[in-house]
């Protein structure tokens, strides 16, 4: 009558350890999922910060993201799927990194550009205010 | 049996566990200290308590520490040292991501606080500036006080700019050489010369100005010609890039019209033309009357009235130099597609600047209204421009209500001469324009705008003059004086209606709607003359009217007719309605059977658009027949 009951508490539990299982097998075996999202991830970085003149400003650093992503896809062909991940998330984070520099340099050089003109025009105006 | 089964079950589960457990431990070494891990914690550390990176890196700074998390997670798992390392590393990047972005934060603060300094420095100047010319605009009021120092001011200005007085007026010679052989571009030596011109000016804004060119002898005369023009235009178009304001260029069209016109005229048109320019070289302008022989002497006085009132003082020969305008008598056949035989004035208002070769331009005008669809502007005003052989376009403008402000606005923006207006727009536009004229502050409401030179908007409102000229038009001899005049209804044509009939002269206008209210504030409003009269009295109050209005919608098309017995107007009442579609309301049917003179809306719809189509295109058009006729053919 009560068994039911009784089932439904040790399919959960057992369920449970398969998943621990499962969890356990992929932490540290290679092959299984391709890490497609990280790759687009990764590539959607490189070419934001190329987008904002990376190359030019913090050319170290993207030029680290891209050779990381290459070296992902590398192993992703390999089917080294983990060492593949790791790769593309350096490449993400050498991108984010390289576009972030490019545009506080590009920033500063505005500001600087800008305060510049400022003291030229308060020159400037001193001087025709001048009788 | 419980127990038991319970426990049968669980025991796979724990083994599962178990194997898991077995397989982490299996590829994982020893746990230790990670060098990377502590230098990612005290990167982390540091940027997590700077406040500017907190406010504009969040997003950055929570993946760095979900990255940091996982490397502690790995390292106390005891995963392998390259794991650990691995994330690690990742949250270092991270952060130092985090950081940079603190940085684009701080910088584009800086770029904006710069570009926010630099528009203070700029204002702060102009204020500078418009305090300097203040002051200067008070120190010049000041010294024009004293007329002789004045005087003495422009005697020296103008010597210094070399100007001769002479019978044509002041002549100033810009420059001996102020353009290369054959060229029409203006060299830099001229700035001085034309800077001087332009404080003059400013400082003598009643001076008009006219700019010749002049070329040397080499080359032929055709070509001396147009670069004597083009030399001209270069000149105009250097004073006007220097703020000097050409007023009402668009007049222009005109006088090129007369001038087309009077080529086709038959025997004086040379000496009409050239009489026309050697009037502008007089040095600047005055009304006076000039014509061919073959005007009669009543062409002529009608010519001197006309030159007098404009002028509003006696004018011709023995005249002010400075007059307001520039009067034209010429016979109907030396302009093209007219039927008339009369004779006619063409009035040509001041320019403040002019030159002889400037080119046509393009005049616009339109009606403003929601919807526009219905209106018949367009169909009028287009058909003057093209009967006159104008340069020019008159647009229907559907403007939403809310939208009227920015419209109105946008009319200077868009070089409009003006425009109409048209339901829903009467009222509200009295509130938007700079200047109401008395008629249209009378009578509540807006019908034409003119921008004016200087780009102010003018607002008028021509449906009370339209109205009485549509009198005219039928009964010559109207009076507005003769009699009683009945007014039925109390809107916005009612007041027009009446405060052009009250104007003329009219010693009493019954007014009577069917709410009574909206009557009594019209007598009101207006006093004396005006009488608000019930309703239910409408047969008897025609007793002795010498004028019946209808300005109602009742009888128009689709709506029922007014239910008004004539039995009681007089016969030589006249009968008018405002309605025009149809032509001819039943009450202007059962006028008619009695014998009553009738006038129907057309009248008033095309005389109120004749003063607005004069002051946008510089011509008071003619109501001919044709226009009638392609009006009627769109009912």
């Amino acid at each position: 009558m009560n068994h039911p009951k009784y089932f439904a508490a040790p399919r959960w539990v057992s369920a449970a350890s398969a998943a621990v299982l499962l969890a356990g097998l992929t932490a540290c075996a290679s092959p299984g999922v391709a890490p497609t999202d990280s790759m687009a991830a990764a590539n959607a970085a490189i070419a934001q910060a190329e987008s904002v003149g990376a190359m030019q400003n913090a050319p170290v650093e993207f030029l680290a993201a891209r050779d990381a992503y290459a070296k992902a896809e590398v192993a992703v062909r390999a089917e080294k799927f983990e060492e593949g991940r790791r790769f593309a998330e350096n490449a993400e984070v050498d991108a984010q990194l390289a576009g972030r520099k490019s545009r506080a340099i590009k920033a500063q050089a505005v500001a600087t550009e800008i305060t510049r003109s400022n003291d030229l025009l308060r020159q400037e105006l001193a001087r025709k205010t001048r009788p | 049996m419980k127990n038991r089964s319970l426990a049968s079950f669980r025991r796979p589960g724990v083994a599962a566990a178990l194997v898991a457990s077995m397989l982490l431990v299996a590829c994982a070494s020893a746990p230790q200290n990670n060098a990377a891990l502590d230098a990612a914690r005290s990167a982390y550390q540091q940027a997590s308590s700077d406040a500017n990176v907190v406010r504009s890196a969040t997003v950055e700074l929570s993946r760095a520490q979900e990255a940091l998390q996982k490397a502690d997670a790995t390292q106390s798992a005891g995963a392998d040292v390259s794991d650990v390392s691995f994330y690690a590393n990742l949250a270092n990047k991270r952060t130092q991501v985090a950081v940079q972005t603190g940085q684009v934060a701080l910088a584009e603060k800086a770029a904006a606080d710069a570009a926010a300094q630099r528009d203070k420095i700029v204002l702060e100047a102009r204020t500078r500036e418009v305090d300097s010319q203040r002051g200067q605009v008070q120190a010049a009021q000041a010294q024009a006080s004293s007329a002789d120092a004045r005087a003495k001011a422009l005697e020296a200005q103008l010597a210094e700019m070399n100007a001769k007085k002479t019978n044509r007026g002041l002549v100033l010679t810009l420059g001996d050489v102020l353009f290369d052989t054959g060229r029409a571009e203006l060299q830099s030596g001229a700035d001085r010369a034309l800077d001087q011109l332009v404080q003059f000016m400013g400082q003598n804004p009643e001076r008009t100005l006219k700019i010749e060119g002049y070329t040397d002898s080499v080359g032929s005369d055709s070509s001396n010609q147009v670069l004597s023009e083009r030399r001209a235009i270069a000149v105009k178009n250097a004073l006007i890039d220097r703020g000097v304001v050409t007023a009402k260029p668009r007049l222009w069209p005109a006088t090129i019209r007369l001038a087309a016109a009077s080529k086709t005229a038959a025997l004086k048109s040379s000496s009409l033309a050239r009489a026309d320019l050697s009037n502008v070289a007089q040095g600047g302008w005055r009304a006076e009357v000039r014509h061919p022989l073959s005007f009669g002497v009543k062409s002529r006085r009608l010519a001197k009235t006309e030159v007098d009132r404009i002028n509003g003082s006696s004018t011709g020969d023995g005249g002010s130099p400075q007059g307001k305008c520039f009067v034209w008598v010429c016979s109907a056949n030396m302009l093209p597609q007219t039927a008339s035989d009369q004779p006619r004035l063409v009035v040509y208002r001041r320019c403040d600047l002019e030159t002889m070769s400037a080119p046509s331009s393009f005049v616009l005008a339109g009606v403003m209204g929601w919807p526009i669809s219905h209106s018949r502007s367009p169909i009028i005003h287009n058909h003057w421009i093209a009967q006159y052989g104008l340069k020019g376009s008159y647009a229907p403008l559907p403007v939403a209500p809310d939208n009227l402000p920015d419209a109105l606005r946008g009319l200077r923006a868009l070089g409009f001469a003006g425009c109409n207006l048209t339901i829903p727009h009467k009222v509200a536009a009295m509130a938007l324009v700079d200047q109401v004229d008395a008629t249209a502050r009378r009578m509540g409401a807006l019908n034409t705008i003119v921008v004016q030179p200087d780009g102010s908007l003018h607002g008028f409102n021509n449906d009370g003059t339209g109205f009485i000229q549509s009198l005219l038009d039928e009964q010559p001899d109207w009076r507005a004086d003769t009699g009683p005049v009945v007014v039925l209804g109390a809107g916005g044509a009612a007041r027009a209606v009446v405060v052009s009939l009250a104007e003329r002269g009219a010693k009493e206008i019954r007014v009577l709607n069917r709410t009574a209210a909206k009557a009594q504030a019209l007598a009101d409003e207006f006093g004396a003359p005006v009488q608000a009269v019930p309703w239910e009295q409408r047969n008897e109050a025609l007793a002795d009217a010498a004028l019946l209005v209808n300005t109602t919608n009742q009888g128009m098309v689709g709506q029922p007719a007014l239910d008004l017995a004539l039995d009681a107007l007089p016969k030589h009442a006249l009968v008018c309605d405002v309605i025009y579609t149809p032509l001819e309301t039943p009450l202007l049917q059962a006028a008619k059977a009695r014998g009553h003179v009738t006038v129907n809306g057309l009248g008033m719809l095309l005389n109120q658009a004749r003063p607005a189509f004069n002051a946008w295109f510089g011509v008071m058009p003619e109501i001919t027949p044709a226009l009638r006729a392609a009006i009627v053919a769109t009912f």
